[in-house]
């Protein structure tokens, strides 16, 4: 389970969350709400480690101290982020860097199942045809980005304990909403557990038993 | 790609007394250069012509480079070890030891398969490997003095015929006091069955290495080389100023590379390799071909543009350059593509990587003459900043002067932002894993040209630590 005990984050000297408190058992989805600037996304780079966030407080996924590992250690301990704004890396192949992920999360998959897996998934989200093979997020457009986001979670949803999807819908065509659901449904029964930002109302609607509002906080 | 190369490994000091001589630049110091390599008398007349040559000459000072000039009065222009000996059995076990420590090993039972080994020690060349071997072939590859010694009408046929004596301060500096190097020849329509390698490595302290290197491809012949480089780390700069000549005949091909990764100097820029190097290959053959490889990693200091006189027609000239800088190096590296003849071709691909508080210049020159009629360049430069602080400049000179030649350039500069590697951390990369990955992808369209055995040593070279460099 995922265990936040009194968080406090900011940025430089600009404090952004303040005394956030959060218990989630394994398998469970929690939709993080809040005006603009209440801070959801901080919430999810501070659980990840964003190293310009600095926090006070505890947190902890199962018997893991998230607070006081590296940014690379908390993924490999099964954290995984999906960005809301993923950046090109130039030079870097798309098909290289998952094998990458794939080797420092303990290759789930041999090197040929990898390309299998990752080509169907990424034709299944109408991705251009050379997308594995060029640079990373090369020219791609917002969407084609949170697509490529959706396709590496859905990769390593074996490894993966705590799902963070930070705006997954935004960019995306309605009919993508149907995987973003999938995804959630799929790590919280493998008894991931899921923290959810949406502006998506739909999505919103369907989560909203299980909320946190940081407005307040 | 796993292993780490964060402190420089070969900066250890082999225990062999030396002979130092030759304090100083001036007459007395090439005499006793020349007469302990019992010279003839037409080379020592050609190292004191460029000794004259060198007093009306000043240092360049162009480059974007910031050093203190060398005190050249106050360098040994000779060292060798005290003991003298005539074949690799007689080598001091230090020597060979220290060697093996570099993954050179010369003994005949732990030769290299398949790669034929020159290693130069400070000034003299300590044994040569496969010689018998290539001299079956009518190959001719030993130390520049022995070829001086054997087959003197070859080296005066073309030593100072590509890089005259005063082309520049540093190339003059060498044809006088230039002490060893390596010679290769490769015979008419033979294609030289073995790599061929030159290892160097500076020791001794306070001495310099000025070493010269000469590659004949007669017509329809085909090699390819490989040098390698690495020196003690010592708080005191060193000088390296070499000169390499590479003449390609009709139809004949010569491919070079170089792992050159001498001492860079400690965390605070002190100590380190100065390298002024003047490489340079004429193609004066009709199809004639070469081409450049470099993997740049060491030197405090790195001035060094190998380039291509493309003269016969239809010849090709290739660069493929990757320089990562890294603390406080500073490289001004680059190429020259010279199009005389007809129907020339010339290639460049550079990367450039600049790490800490490096600098890193490229400069370039293409040059198309009247006479090159339907010549092409393509020239590609990249460069790549990795943290804040590091510093990344693209100086390339284009001339063209026909009307039927097409030059083409593409420039990209870019800088590791901390979003990436922020990115790259996300999905459980370290660093040092992040910084691999993306110094790899940038420079794969070169390391791929790289002989086979040498890809593996580049790999590891490049595998750079991020440490220190982000903030």
């Amino acid at each position: 389970m995922l265990k936040i005990t009194n968080l406090s984050a900011s940025i430089g000297n600009k404090e952004i969350l303040k005394n956030v408190n959060i218990e989630l058992e394994a398998g469970n989805c929690l939709l993080v709400t809040g005006q603009n600037g209440a801070g959801k996304s901080t919430l999810l780079h501070a659980i990840m480690g964003r190293p310009d966030i600095n926090i006070t407080g505890e947190i902890s996924l199962a018997a893991n101290k998230l607070h006081s590992m590296e940014c690379h250690e908390r993924a490999r301990a099964g954290v995984f982020l999906a960005h809301q704004a993923p950046p090109t890396i130039d030079g870097v192949n798309t098909m290289t860097l998952l094998n990458e992920i794939n080797k420092v999360h303990d290759m789930p998959y041999t090197r040929s199942e990898l390309i299998a897996e990752a080509s169907e998934k990424f034709l299944n989200m109408q991705l251009p045809n050379d997308w594995k093979k060029r640079a990373f997020n090369s020219g791609a457009s917002g969407g084609e980005r949170k697509k490529n986001e959706l396709v590496q979670s859905q990769l390593f949803k074996k490894k993966t304990k705590l799902l963070l999807l930070d705006e997954p819908d935004s960019g995306l065509e309605q009919s993508s909403r149907q995987k973003i659901i999938e995804l959630i449904e799929e790590t919280c029964i493998a008894g991931g557990s899921v923290l959810l930002v949406t502006h998506d109302k739909e999505l919103q609607a369907k989560y909203s038993n299980n909320k946190l509002d940081l407005s307040n906080a | 790609m796993n292993e780490l190369e964060q402190e420089y490994t070969a900066g250890f000091t082999t225990k062999v007394e030396s002979e130092l001589t030759g304090k100083g630049l001036n007459e007395t110091t090439v005499r006793l250069i020349s007469a302990k390599n019992n010279e003839p008398e037409w080379l020592l007349e050609f190292r004191l012509d460029a000794l004259n040559k060198l007093s009306s000459m000043t240092e360049p000072d162009w480059a974007e480079l910031k050093y203190t000039r060398p005190d050249y009065d106050n360098i040994y222009y000779h060292s060798r070890p005290k003991k003298q000996f005539n074949s690799i059995d007689e080598v001091p076990q230090e020597i060979l030891d220290d060697f093996e420590k570099l993954g050179i090993p010369l003994h005949e039972r732990a030769k290299l398969a398949g790669v034929a080994v020159d290693a130069v020690f400070d000034s003299v060349s300590i044994g040569t490997t496969y010689k018998d071997k290539l001299a079956e072939e009518g190959i001719i590859f030993c130390s520049f003095n022995e070829a001086v010694q054997h087959h003197p009408d070859l080296v005066k046929q073309y030593v100072g015929s590509v890089v005259p004596k005063g082309d520049n301060w540093f190339a003059c500096i060498n044809s006088a006091v230039f002490s060893d190097g390596s010679f290769v020849y490769i015979p008419e329509g033979k294609r030289c069955p073995l790599e061929l390698s030159t290892y160097f490595r500076i020791n001794s302290a306070g001495s310099g290495q000025f070493e010269r290197t000469l590659i004949i491809a007669d017509k329809d012949s085909y090699v390819s080389y490989l040098e390698g480089c690495t020196a003690p780390q010592r708080d005191e700069n060193q000088l390296h100023a070499a000169v390499v000549e590479l003449v390609a005949l009709d139809r004949a091909e010569i491919k070079y590379s170089t792992v050159q990764n001498w001492y860079p100097g400690n965390e605070h820029g002190v100590g380190g390799v100065y390298n002024f190097v003047t490489k340079r290959a004429q193609c004066r053959g009709v199809k004639s071909r070469v081409s450049w490889t470099q993997v740049e990693t060491g030197s405090a200091i790195t001035w060094k543009y190998p380039s291509c006189v493309l003269q016969g027609e239809g010849s090709t000239g290739e660069f493929y350059s990757v320089a990562v800088t890294k603390g406080h190096q500073q490289a001004d590296t680059g190429t020259k593509m010279i199009h005389i003849g007809a129907n020339t071709r010339s290639k460049i691909i550079s990367k450039g990587i600049s790490i800490g508080k490096s600098t890193m210049t490229y400069r370039g020159l293409v040059r198309v003459a009247p006479t090159a009629k339907n010549s092409r360049n393509y020239t590609q430069c990249d460069s790549l900043m990795i943290g804040n602080d590091s510093t990344s400049n693209t100086v390339p000179y284009t001339e063209c002067r026909n009307d039927s030649s097409q030059i083409e350039h593409e420039a990209t500069t870019g800088r590791v932002s901390e979003e990436e590697l922020y990115y790259l951390a996300t999905r459980g990369l370290d660093a040092e894993q992040a910084a691999s990955t993306i110094v790899n992808g940038f420079c794969r369209s070169v390391l791929n040209t790289l002989p086979l055995e040498f890809a593996a040593e580049a790999n590891k070279l490049l595998s750079v630590t991020m440490e220190g460099s982000i903030g």
